[in-house]
């Protein structure tokens, strides 16, 4: 066994493929390398420029209480620190949320970049290794039964009395072994680049996670590996072998995700911004008649006069029921947010069927690019909004001239106190708390368990299938 | 004789298992993405018609003339099945108002669809085209000369007394016509959907479906030429389709994705920083000279803390500044402001503006040079061409954009021409509910897909994939003169 696994890494590491696929991916990983560096900068300039400037404004308006409140502040969502590794920078995925302390609004994108050249896959590692690394992994294994039953070399190997599962899996150690030289190489190359661009690639943080990533990407690799295997074992041609798996990895990287889109939109349904708006209006007209039934009798005017502090009654009455309004509304977004995430969901758990989406999920727990994120992101937004209503509340507390009335109306901003507020730091400012290292590990364990699983019964029928075929030569 | 062999090489493509393989994967992948395409387009089309019809209702309500103010949302492409181009990301609304600037920097984006399934990639057939028919056109050409001289066929053939010209001829044809047959069928699985769909009526779309399709097939043709050229280059099929692949990566994934990034890291675009400095500049100019006129006129100074939110009648909205009144009431204050600032917030937005194109003209610049640099890669023209072919190129957007800055001014005009200037802002006079004259304004964006106009726009990116594919085929030839055939 160990004699034959030395004999087939030899021999593959001597081919004219080897070559090629060493140098597709030296380029291919070159190029991710340059790319990388470029865009880990410029993503956190641009976050940074941002963050800046809302903080900016945000002090801006420090004059008076009531300006802070119901100022709508941008939460931005920080880049992913492991940008070069998996890139969503080209996507729609939303990256803002704007808020204040009464209402948030739809999530939405930062606009970066030039809007008139469409956008394109970014070169991410993990975008060469879900397209490039499986093509290398099929390009090396694809003839490695088929070809030698061609050359006729396969039947004086059986009859050396070598038990051919022993045969086929000294092939896919080496085959392994292969392309977890290939991807180092890369990775190395790549890194060296990033580390001369400033990409902090040497950390001890960086090095788990790049690692993580290796491992991840030879078990991707190695299942087309097997699949090469088992293509090339059931095929007699090796060119046939070739065709089939290039046209069922393009299958597996495209269809799959796909597919899942469509089911995805045909099973959870969302509600339409029609729907959403006359859901929420007949919400707000019900709590709003139930304001006016209870309405106390004011004799002449039931002109509001929104500048008169303090308020008549029926300001005042107003203003009582308008917190059960913001609570309406805000419930109502909660739950579209809600069925967004549900309908991307049950695509992403769909589409796990396909070993490239599962290398897909493996990366993104790692690098924390995911859907995951996203949830976070939403749900520290709704935090955020929690604790800067609290500290307005308690400020509010302190001025007796303040109406203290959460109405975010434009002319009803002086509902609350209109003091300045001394020290900044009585406000609390939003941050993002990205994932430590150790919950990206566990997150990406699944995912990765289900490559391993499906690697393992692809090999296992390619020994079925090798041990039953017929080797002579024609 | 060369009709022979094109028939010959044809009839020998179609009974291989990789083009049944390959034909039938590539049908299934064009008829998978269409149905997400479409299906996407449908959210849009009814997001889009939800935003024209408030926006309609919003001009019908308008009851007084100083009011005028809409939201224009960009339409979505029909044919964005085919190539999504700028609508995979684009900013897709623009608020029109004589207050605010109409440029691509204040659009924004509104979600039509769920953005969180863009965590499931999804492609439209010019990418699937794009990656398959360019593979296609390699596995069906790499063995025909390396492979037929292991096979002793090639002697064979040249013991027939034919030129190596014609046999090349002869070879590349049969291949287009084996790869023209895949397109047409994979054409027609997108047209069966389309007939099935029924959200998209397919006569109104042929036009640029047959565009689409001439110009994949000469994408694929110029992979033929390059799976030719590897089959002379060595004398055994292993190594011609090793090259060929290696020479497919760089063209169709690498090269693509290198000539965006190469050029925004070497002509980058100036941050929107500058833009925004000069912005709160031209701003605090304004604020300077209400706070001057209230200065003037009104020494006694009354502590009123606005935010003016919304205080413009002319719809000069955005204008946030906390201006101390004198006026007893806020109403007063808004009569004021509005007759005597209107001019001069129109002017700064203008010069805003007009900055804004500027930096629109820079990104334009930047796309162009982005499309140069990409030229190289015939997987890069493609994507330009079919953009063009399903109405989602950047001209679009362009367009909007221009469409935007008319409705805008045609605004103002309209709110000048009723001489506010003159009218006692002490009454409602401004609230005639008279309706808006838009004369020479289209009454939609959805124009018509001009066939004449996007051919024209396409010829350059068609010829420089003809001119690839000739040099291919000279080099082929080249080549080929001197291979060794035995």
């Amino acid at each position: 066994m160990g004699t034959l696994f030395f004999k087939e890494l030899s021999l593959s590491m001597r081919t004219a493929r080897f070559f090629v696929a060493l140098s597709i991916l030296t380029l291919a990983f070159l190029v991710s390398g340059i790319v990388g560096s470029a865009s880990y900068h410029s993503l956190r300039e641009e976050y940074a420029r941002r963050h800046a400037t809302e903080e900016q404004r945000l002090l801006d308006r420090m004059g008076g209480l009531n300006r802070v409140a119901f100022y709508h502040q941008q939460l931005l969502l920080p880049p992913a620190g492991y940008s070069y590794i998996r890139d969503l920078s080209d996507t729609r995925i939303p990256d803002l949320i704007a808020a204040n302390v009464v209402r948030h609004r739809d999530m939405t994108r930062v606009r970066r970049g030039n809007s008139f050249i469409p956008s394109d896959q970014p070169f991410s590692w993990h975008f060469l290794l879900a397209v490039v690394g499986g093509f290398v992994a099929i390009l090396l294994s694809y003839d490695a039964i088929a070809g030698e039953r061609r050359d006729g070399t396969l039947t004086l190997i059986c009859s050396n009395s070598v038990a051919r599962w022993k045969l086929i899996t000294a092939k896919f150690l080496a085959l392994t072994a292969v392309n977890t030289v290939l991807i180092l190489l890369g990775i190395v190359l790549a890194m060296t680049i990033l580390h001369f661009g400033l990409v902090p690639v040497i950390s001890a943080d960086a090095l788990i996670t790049i690692a993580a990533f290796l491992l991840a990407a030879v078990l991707y690799m190695a299942f087309f590996s097997a699949l090469g295997l088992l293509v090339s074992a059931a095929t007699r041609l090796p060119s046939l072998a070739l065709t089939v798996l290039l046209f069922i990895w393009a299958a597996l990287a495209l269809i799959a995700p796909s597919a899942s889109r469509i089911a995805a939109g045909a099973s959870v349904q969302l509600q339409t911004p029609a729907e959403r708006d006359r859901i929420v209006r007949q919400e707000l007209n019900r709590i709003m008649s139930e304001g006016d039934r209870t309405r106390p009798e004011v004799d002449g005017s039931t002109v509001v006069n929104y500048e008169r502090i303090p308020f008549s009654p029926i300001e005042q009455h107003v203003a009582n029921y308008s917190l059960d309004i913001h609570e309406a509304e805000r419930r109502f977004q909660n739950e579209y947010d809600l069925q967004l995430f549900r309908q991307a969901q049950f695509g992403l758990a769909l589409a796990r069927l396909s070993p490239v989406s599962m290398l897909d999920e493996t990366v993104a727990a790692l690098t924390d690019t995911g859907i995951a994120r996203l949830r976070r992101f939403l749900a520290s937004a709704e935090r955020y909004r929690a604790e800067m209503g609290a500290a307005v509340r308690s400020l509010d507390a302190r001025d007796p001239s303040s109406p203290h009335v959460y109405f975010a109306d434009i002319f009803t901003t002086i509902w609350i106190s209109q003091l300045p507020v001394d020290d900044a730091s009585q406000i609390p400012r939003y941050a993002f708390t990205e994932r430590d290292l150790a919950e990206r590990l566990a997150a990406a364990a699944g995912p990765a368990g289900a490559l391993v699983l499906i690697t393992l019964v692809v090999y296992v029928l390619a020994v079925v299938i090798f041990i039953r075929v017929d080797v002579r030569h024609r | 004789m060369t009709g022979i062999l094109v028939r010959k090489t044809f009839a020998s493509h179609l009974t291989t298992l990789r083009f049944l393989v390959g034909a039938a994967v590539t049908s299934l992948l064009f008829v998978a993405v269409a149905v997400v395409q479409l299906s996407d387009y449908d959210a849009r089309l009814q997001s889009a018609g939800e935003f024209e019809a408030r926006q309609q209702d919003f001009l019908d309500g308008i009851t007084a003339w100083s009011m005028v103010r809409t939201v224009l949302v960009m339409p979505p492409s029909e044919t964005a099945f085919m190539a999504k181009g700028i609508t995979s990301s684009e900013p897709n609304l623009m608020y029109i108002s004589a207050g605010r600037p109409a440029s691509l920097l204040e659009m924004q984006y509104y979600n039509a669809s769920n953005p969180l399934l863009d965590f499931l990639p999804d492609a439209d057939v010019t990418q699937v085209a794009a990656l398959l028919i360019s593979l296609l056109a390699i596995i069906l050409t790499y063995d025909l000369i390396s492979g037929a001289r292991e096979r002793g066929m090639l002697r064979m053939l040249m013991a027939t007394g034919m030129g190596r010209n014609s046999i090349l001829l002869g070879l590349a044809l049969g291949s287009a016509a084996t790869l023209l047959l895949t397109v047409v069928l994979s054409i027609g699985c997108v047209l069966a959907l389309l007939a099935l769909a029924r959200s998209v009526p397919i006569l109104r779309i042929l036009p640029q479906l047959s565009m689409l399709t001439g110009e994949i097939l000469i994408y694929g043709f110029v992979f033929i030429a390059v799976g030719l050229l590897c089959s002379c280059l060595s004398s055994r099929s292993n190594i011609s389709l090793l090259i060929s692949l290696l020479i497919w990566l760089v063209l169709v994934i690498v090269l693509p994705a290198m000539s965006r990034q190469v050029v925004t890291k070497l002509d980058p675009l100036p941050s929107t920083e500058s833009l925004e400095v000069t912005e709160r500049g031209l701003d605090q100019q304004f604020q300077e000279e209400l706070v001057s006129f209230f200065r003037s006129d009104h020494p006694q100074d009354g502590y009123y803390g606005w935010n003016t939110g919304n205080i413009f009648d002319l719809s000069l909205a955005n204008v946030h500044y906390v201006v101390r009144s004198p006026y007893d009431s806020f109403i007063d204050f808004r009569r004021e402001l509005r007759g005597r600032f209107e001019p001069l917030r129109v002017e700064l937005v203008d010069r805003i503006q007009s900055q804004h194109i500027e930096f629109e003209n820079r990104m334009l610049n930047q796309a162009d040079l982005v499309e140069l640099v990409g030229s190289v890669s015939p997987a890069a023209v493609l994507k330009k061409l079919c953009t063009i072919a399903a109405g989602t190129d950047r001209a679009t957007l362009r367009r909007f954009l221009s469409y935007g800055r008319r409705l805008r001014q045609s605004y103002i005009d309209f709110q000048r021409s009723k001489d506010y200037r003159s009218l006692d802002w002490t009454t409602d006079q401004h609230r005639n509910r008279e309706k808006l004259n838009l004369a020479g304004m289209p009454p939609t964006l959805r124009q018509r897909w001009d066939c004449w106009d996007a051919l024209a726009h396409s010829l350059p990116g068609a010829a420089v994939l003809i001119v690839q594919l000739a040099v291919l085929l000279v080099a082929c030839a080249v080549v080929f003169s001197r291979y060794d055939v035995r």
